[in-house]
């Protein structure tokens, strides 16, 4: 499967934080192909497994997250509307209008009624909250309640489209874009060229809580990992801030929190490769699993790699593939470094 | 290719028509009515008229009565008025859109003839202020994203003056897949209707007094509708107004603001924002209704509109009647529509056509 389609299929799968083993056959059946072991745990991980075929190799973790930002019912109206509250953080400006779809016993589709602002009181320039809006199924309350619960997950309707050059725009490229860079990147090398046995930590509950990476990290006990997660791309908005631009490839962060010496190595590796890379910086958190990852087990020497994304959070995230093949193109670097795997395994 | 039923709703939805830039809906309803027809000429402001010659008793041939049905056919939009050096586009809206529904959404970009994909850009939650989290971003502050990296790039497909409607696929929906939900219904359902209408009076050999007009009209969703040159150059006795009507049936609105409500029938109106239909003719519309088991609900309240006004103004004050069909989320990137109400719609044009002794 090409980058593009392996980016499509795996986002759209539906996984909102909480639910995520609903689409466990999903992703299996997408990867399976590129790894050698699939396993699942109890808060929702899948942890694809690749060996390099030798014994005591060095574990290579890499990690993205699985789930998406979503929503979920809370009430359902005797008309037969649903409300809904939020899972993580959905742009709640972007919805009145939006096509929606409710995972229950049967999926049902929906579309978030766009009220005129008379009807919501008050500012004309104010902005429904979430608990104002209703989601119009079409359904009776009596029929949609044998299908959907209250507790259900409601997530955007995947359809992908293609925009000019080399730019794609849909729902969920956070992060399972980033999954799908890893699972291109690691399906481009022979095992034998491998550092080591590399555990592809497709991770629960980023968006809610990172729950899945200290668990999974904390099971898998690697020896060195790399996690990598969207970041935003520069907009015109953004101007002022130090954000990279579609096309210039993967981002490199530095962190208080990462790994300085591991990611000093993936820059001259990335470099020498003439992988196209720009660096970034946060202060504190970073926003990422790498937050979780690096305190599990007897700690874990981590080097945060990024996609740049517009509209993140959204049912229109844009990518530009250039930088995904760039962040598979670092995947396979990496996990063939045998400098990187003498100098971090245990 | 000739459609029919819901097929027909759905092609003539996929067509790109925003206002003031119709070509391909245009070309869609003359393929479709062509062979129920007598006649038919696009006008200069490029309104659609056919005309359907009468011939039943009563049927004056000197100087016959005329009746016109008319109906939008475009669609609310965008239109571009600046391409930035980056090749992002700046937009004005072109209809009564609600700048709430733009951000995230799908478009078509382009003149008619060709159109790129694009998305309303919206700036990530994460780099809202929190005031910006509150407020309604104005259209004019935001912008389209083709995918361009630059300006030159952008102009390859569009260019200041391209236009873009909303991107959104046809679906039934629902309990029996009883609703839809589509871009511009708001004008397409009632091209449909008039379409089958014809049809249904070719099938049925319908011979009617007198010269029956249909105008499917440019610039429906503005308040300059070109409506006004077809009734004016038709010169009708009488008209039929088939359009949207916004329905406000959302849980927790009173019965008393909801305009009209889905599944309830033909939305007739006693006015709307400027027009006033006749009375007595209304009265007999609803008759016809009941003698024909068509539900049929008055619409409460005034809403906004412009075509009912158009037609009334170029035709000096013509005797009218409105069959609206209620559309929820009216004007915005996903319209919601009852299969049922575009029946109803429909089935009490046929019915009334035949009683209409003018």
């Amino acid at each position: 499967m090409d980058l593009k389609s392996l980016i499509t299929s795996l986002c759209s799968l539906y996984s909102v934080s909480g639910a995520e083993a609903a689409s466990t056959q999903g992703a299996e059946h997408i990867l399976y192909d590129l790894f050698d072991e699939h396993v699942t745990d109890g808060v929702g991980n899948h942890v694809f497994i690749k060996r390099c075929g030798r014994k005591n190799a060095p574990k290579i973790l890499l990690d993205a997250h699985f789930d998406e930002i979503g929503m979920m019912v809370t009430d359902i109206t005797e008309e037969g509307f649903v409300r809904f509250t939020n899972v993580g953080g959905v742009d709640t400006r972007i919805l009145p209008g939006a096509r929606l779809i409710i995972y229950g016993k049967k999926n049902v589709e929906g579309v978030v009624c766009a009220m005129p602002t008379k009807l919501l009181g008050g500012d004309p320039d104010a902005l429904p909250e979430i608990g104002q809006l209703y989601l119009d199924t079409g359904w009776s309350a009596h029929e949609l309640k044998k299908m959907i619960s209250i507790g259900a997950s409601i997530g955007f309707m995947p359809t992908y489209t293609s925009l000019l050059g080399d730019r794609i725009a849909g729902k969920a490229f956070d992060d399972k874009a980033c999954g799908a860079c890893i699972a291109h990147g690691v399906g481009a090398v022979k095992a034998q060229d491998m550092a080591g046995d590399v555990y592809f930590l497709f991770s629960a509950g980023e968006e809610t809580s990172m729950l899945g990476a200290l668990t999974g990290g904390g099971s898998i006990a690697p020896d060195y990992a790399m996690v990598i997660d969207v970041t935003h791309a520069a907009t015109p908005e953004t101007v002022d801030l130090p954000l990279a631009s579609f096309g210039s490839g993967a981002v490199l962060d530095y962190a208080p929190i990462t790994n300085r010496a591991l990611t000093n190595m993936v820059k001259t590796l990335l470099t020498d490769k003439e992988i196209p890379f720009t660096c970034g910086a946060s202060g504190g958190s970073t926003g990422t699993n790498a937050n979780r990852l690096w305190l599990t087990g007897d700690g874990v020497p981590t080097v945060l790699v990024s996609l740049p994304i517009k509209n993140m959070h959204s049912s229109t995230e844009v990518l530009d593939l250039r930088d995904a093949q760039a962040v598979a193109d670092a995947v396979s670097a990496f996990i063939c470094s045998k400098q990187i795997g003498e100098e971090f395994a245990r | 290719m000739k459609y029919y039923g819901l097929e027909l709703i759905e092609q003539l939805c996929r067509e790109f028509g925003p206002s003031g830039c119709c070509d391909p809906v245009r070309e869609a309803l003359v393929e479709q009515i062509t062979d129920a027809i007598d006649d038919y000429f696009v006008d200069r402001v490029g309104n659609v008229v056919a005309k359907v010659c009468g011939s039943g008793e009563g049927y004056n041939a000197k100087n016959p009565k005329k009746v016109l049905v008319c109906t939008g056919m475009d669609e609310v939009g965008m239109i571009i008025n600046r391409v930035s050096d980056k090749g992002h586009l700046k937009f004005s809206l072109v209809g009564d859109i609600d700048a709430r529904c733009l951000g995230g959404k799908s478009l078509l970009v382009g003149d008619g003839n060709r159109a790129v994909k694009g998305i309303v850009a919206s700036k990530a939650i994460h780099l809202q202020s929190p005031e910006e989290r509150r407020k309604l971003t104005p259209a004019r502050k935001m912008y389209i994203d083709i995918g361009a990296e630059s300006a030159d790039e952008a102009k390859e497909y569009v260019d200041v003056g391209s236009m873009a409607t909303f991107d959104t696929p046809f679906e039934c929906f629902g309990e029996q897949k009883a609703f839809m939900r589509a871009k511009a219904l708001e004008s397409r359902l009632g091209c449909a209707a008039i379409i089958e209408l014809l049809r249904m009076l070719k099938s049925g050999r319908v011979k009617l007094p007198y010269d029956l007009y249909v105008a499917f009209t440019d610039c429906s969703q503005l308040t300059f509708s070109a409506a006004r040159v077809a009734a004016a150059r038709v010169k009708p006795d009488f008209a039929m107004i088939v359009e949207a009507r916004e329905a406000l049936d959302y849980p927790g609105v009173a019965e008393s603001t909801r305009l009209c409500a889905l599944g309830q029938g033909v939305a007739i109106a006693f006015a709307d924002g400027c027009a006033i239909y006749h009375k007595e003719h209304t009265a007999e519309l609803r008759a016809c209704a009941q003698k024909n088991g068509i539900a049929v609900q008055a619409v409460c309240g005034t809403p906004r509109a412009q075509l009912g006004g158009s037609v009334q103004q170029g035709a000096h004050g013509v005797r009218m009647v409105s069959l609206g069909y209620p559309v929820r989320n009216l004007h915005t990137p996903v319209q919601v529509a009852k299969v049922s109400d575009y029946y109803a719609v429909r089935d009490l044009l046929f019915s009334y056509v035949k009683e209409i002794k003018e």
